[in-house]
């Protein structure tokens, strides 16, 4: 049974591969949370802060990211940038992201209609 | 309190919840980037207390933050969670049937002093439990070629109605051997002992008058039915949904007069076989009532499943 909350839970759900890889593509240079999410918003992807700060961390503890403390221009700030594994691995998701998105644009394509 | 002491509870509150290594790190980055994120979104420069606790609130509770920053192992994963339950029912089921069995068989003083070691004994099968499956996960986590998956290993697929001819002969027989020394101790003695059965041991074998001429006919009548309905779908080498569930009815009223006839009043003349009887008697009568009750769950669970059945 499909209920009227159902559309958030999915939602949340079809986002949490697509931020990992949205932020991974923001730190070619280093950023610190508040100036990534800040970018991703201007791209229109709005992201709560309560999920993008410790995703940061968390990807830092797969191997993804590397940090540092850094002064600029006020007080101090944890700067994270893609490290060498992170760099390795985000040409090969951003392919995969890619093949998925051909494929489910034509299952789309040849299924129900969907406009919303 | 101002506007920044509840930003530093926050990140306090969200920090102390994590391993000691990233406390410290993650405290001082959850101020920086709340406060920085508070600052942009006040209008005039100073945030309000009323502000600050809307963030914090979008934010989320402080447990539920620090379990996206790091997530601890489970004490009982999530694939050992069905055999954890099973166990834990399994055990508590049992050792309350225990209970219930010495409580009716045994005298007052000596009842209340088990059941109460039994309800100790209940706590620490758990506590057991659960240790034994959190180093279980702990081992998992840490040796996972030791659990790898080999199709192999699978168990057979089992027809649940189909029954083993030889096990369902052997059931029938050691039942009613079973049921004749029971209807008869002293004459089984008899013969074991060459008629050299000592006086002593036929007293503590000879049943209660009243049990004879009340009780005995009518448990040991329903027992002789229930090995006949073994003895007919054995023949038949399956169980068809009449027999079965006139197996489980049998079950359930056997269960029911094994409970009356311990209740009722005494079963041997001599207090001692009286007393370990009744107890026997009573554990029987309270682990086929959760048989049946899981047999009954079991049938009930799996609808019409006509399309596993050979056809």
């Amino acid at each position: 049974m499909v209920t009227e909350d159902a559309f958030p839970k999915f939602e949340v759900d079809l986002r949490r591969g697509v931020i990992v890889l949205a932020t991974l593509s923001q730190l070619g240079t280093a950023q610190y949370g508040y100036s990534l999410r800040q970018r991703l918003a201007q791209s229109g992807l709005e992201v709560e802060e309560g999920t993008l700060y410790p995703l940061l961390r968390r990807l830092e503890g797969q191997g993804l990211l590397t940090s540092e403390w850094r002064i600029e221009h006020g007080p101090p700030r944890r700067f994270y940038v893609l490290s060498d594994q992170g760099r390795t691995l985000y040409p090969q998701l951003v392919n995969s992201w890619r093949n998925l998105s051909a494929v489910m644009e034509n299952l789309f394509k040849e299924g129900l209609p969907n406009d919303a | 309190m101002t506007p920044d002491d509840m930003i530093q509870r926050y990140a306090q509150a969200v920090a102390s919840r994590l391993p000691h290594a990233m406390r410290a790190d993650v405290r001082a980055e959850l101020y920086a980037l709340l406060h920085e994120d508070i600052q942009a979104v006040s209008t005039n420069g100073a945030p309000t207390l009323k502000l600050v606790e809307d963030r914090l609130i979008a934010f989320g509770p402080p447990q539920e933050v620090a379990l996206r920053y790091h997530r601890p192992a489970p004490i009982i994963e999530d694939v050992d969670t069905p055999l954890f339950s099973k166990l834990a029912l399994g055990f508590v089921l049992g050792l309350t049937v225990l209970a219930l069995s010495i409580g009716l068989s045994s005298p007052k003083p000596l009842s209340a002093q088990l059941e109460e070691r039994l309800k100790d004994a209940s706590f620490m099968v758990l506590g057991v439990l659960l240790v034994c499956f959190w180093a279980l996960g702990a081992l998992r986590r840490a040796q996972p070629k030791l659990f790898a998956w080999k199709p192999a290993k699978l168990p057979a697929v089992r027809d649940p109605d189909l029954i083993s001819r030889p096990l369902a002969l052997s059931a029938v027989l050691a039942g009613s051997s079973g049921l004749l020394i029971l209807m008869n101790p002293i004459a089984f003695f008899d013969l074991l002992l060459d008629g050299q059965i000592p006086s002593m041991l036929a007293y503590a074998f000879t049943y209660d008058h009243q049990f004879l001429s009340e009780r005995a006919p009518l448990l040991w009548g329903m027992l002789t039915v229930s090995l006949l309905i073994l003895a007919l779908a054995m023949l038949e080498g399956r169980w068809r949904p009449m027999s079965r569930n006139l197996a489980l009815g049998l079950s359930l009223v056997i269960a029911l007069i094994s409970f009356w006839v311990v209740l009722a009043g005494p079963i041997f003349v001599a207090a001692t076989t009286d007393q370990a009887m009744k107890f026997w008697v009573a554990l029987i009568a309270g682990i086929t009532c959760i048989d049946v009750w899981l047999k009954w769950r079991d049938q009930r669970r799996a609808g019409d499943p006509s399309y596993l059945k050979p056809r």
